[in-house]
């Protein structure tokens, strides 16, 4: 730039930038390895704080009554959609499982959830982790199983649908059926608020490691 | 299903023109024969306040989410037929945090948008300054975004951020979503630091619109009046035809893109034998 041109200490970043997003910049890939310019809410201060917010007592904290998995540690939370970040990683690239059940681990700390469950083609539940309700989930399962098959035929020619969102009164349940040939469904109850923004990570970091999974 | 195009102009700066450009662009669109709806995401409710409307004067979108209002009767056509707004609605002040909370943690203006899409060419929303939820959320609901940049020093620092932002929700969010360019606003020919901003931005951002929005006392006049520029009475001066020249850039550039994207979707020939 000359000397004539407005003093704009991240012109090169801006430029960059509006390359990726005009088609200009077609073939670059928005996140590519650069290192982002900015500093991010990255996993480190997600822990201190919700160290803290664990540390702290509140009058909601009741023990909880129907828990599958760790009983000691899903029992000690009372607000398991905060509480469920800590061990969020940073890089989703680098994450990766080699079981449901991980897979479900990782899944409700992201999505915030109270709890995760994936269903096979068949409407079985073949894992499950958190917060279960009092009623389990067999029923809930199957019957969220044949919702999506009938949803599927909503509006045929435009793919496989891939996530539903399920509002009750008194609880949501989000479902994500893996695009692969091999039909899994992810089912996530009473999600986080912050949840959509998660759905394309979990969806790219579930696929890339489907095949891992046993 | 017809393409829609759904339109959000953001900034990080406040006071760079978005109201300004969304209501002039809208009634350009509508001018040339495209059905177009704006709707006020501003909690300040920016859009009624140009039109000179009080603050609770229509009822818009807070009515239709908290009191089931329907979308259709808060709707507000206009003396241009092809022209709607939603406004903001009567939102107390002390709820704007809720509403907040409420647009970016929900579907809620999706699912609203869905019930009026098919009626509309352009949906154009006029999102509050800043990066926020409120902005997050209609970015995550839009297919294109228009960067407004204020022609001086201070807001031409800020468009990395915008950029970023806009990145961000298209990376994480809304595949969909696409810079559809960055628009100069208030660029003064009488101030040196404005026409080497707007002269830099020409010579460096790809994306940036050939159209641009100078400063002149016609947009003052028009909003003291509470009318759209191209309303005012008098001879038709290159100011006041500025946001036509904008509609058609804005057209143009979809229609290229839409065409690029079929192009880039569609399956070579093939042979069986």
């Amino acid at each position: 730039m000359n000397s004539h041109s407005a003093h704009f200490y991240d012109i090169d970043e801006a430029v960059s930038l509006a390359k990726k997003l005009t088609s200009q910049g077609k073939a670059a890939i928005i996140g590519s390895d650069e290192p982002a310019p900015y500093v991010e809410f990255g996993s480190e201060f997600l822990k201190i704080e919700i160290e803290k917010f664990k540390n702290a007592k509140f009058s909601s904290d009741v023990p909880l009554k129907n828990v599958s998995v760790k009983d000691e540690e899903t029992n000690t939370l009372a607000t398991p959609s905060l509480r469920h970040i800590e061990s969020e990683p940073e890089d989703f690239s680098k994450v990766s499982f080699d079981s449901w059940e991980k897979c479900l681990k990782w899944c409700n700390h992201v999505m915030g959830s109270s709890a995760s469950f994936v269903i096979d083609s068949q409407g079985f539940i073949i894992g499950n982790y958190g917060r279960i309700p009092q009623e389990g989930l067999d029923g809930l399962g199957a019957e969220l199983c044949y919702a999506i098959e009938m949803l599927d035929k909503i509006s045929p020619g435009t793919g496989k649908l891939s996530w539903v969102d399920l509002e009750y009164e008194k609880m949501r349940i989000v479902g994500f059926q893996i695009p692969e040939e091999e039909t899994y469904i992810l089912g996530f109850i009473s999600p986080g608020q912050t949840y959509f923004s998660k759905k394309i990570v979990v969806s790219q970091v579930v696929i890339r490691n489907l095949p891992d999974m046993g | 299903m017809k393409n829609v195009n759904i339109i959000s102009f953001i900034s990080a700066k406040g006071g760079t023109g978005k109201t300004t450009s969304v209501l002039n662009t809208a009634v350009a669109l509508a001018e040339m024969g495209k059905a177009t709806l704006v709707i006020d995401m501003d909690p300040m409710g920016c859009i009624g306040f140009s039109l000179d409307r009080k603050d609770t004067e229509w009822e818009g979108l807070v009515d239709h989410f908290i009191k089931k209002v329907p979308a259709s009767d808060v709707i507000v056509s206009t003396k241009i037929d092809k022209l709607h707004i939603l406004p903001r609605g009567r939102l107390a002040p002390g709820d704007v945090v809720l509403y907040e909370e409420l647009l970016h943690s929900s579907r809620i203006l999706s699912n609203t948008i869905y019930q009026v899409i098919d009626k509309y060419d352009y949906i154009l929303l006029d999102t509050p300054s800043g990066l926020g939820m409120i902005t997050h959320a209609v970015l995550s609901t839009s297919t294109f975004g228009i960067a407004v940049i204020q022609s001086e020093p201070l807001c031409f620092r800020t468009t990395a951020q915008v950029l970023s932002f806009l990145g961000n929700v298209k990376d994480t969010t809304n595949r969909a979503l696409h810079l559809l360019g960055i628009l100069p606003t208030m660029v003064d020919r009488t101030s040196q630091s404005s026409v080497t901003v707007h002269n830099t931005m020409m010579h460096s951002l790809p994306g940036l619109f050939e159209s641009f929005i100078p400063r002149n006392n016609v947009f003052a006049e028009a909003s003291q009046f509470g009318i759209p520029v191209s309303f005012l009475p008098g001879k038709r001066t290159p100011e006041i035809t500025r946001y036509s020249q904008l509609a058609l850039e804005i057209d143009s550039r979809i229609l290229e893109l839409r065409e690029e994207w079929v192009r880039d979707n569609s399956f070579p020939t093939k042979t069986l034998i």
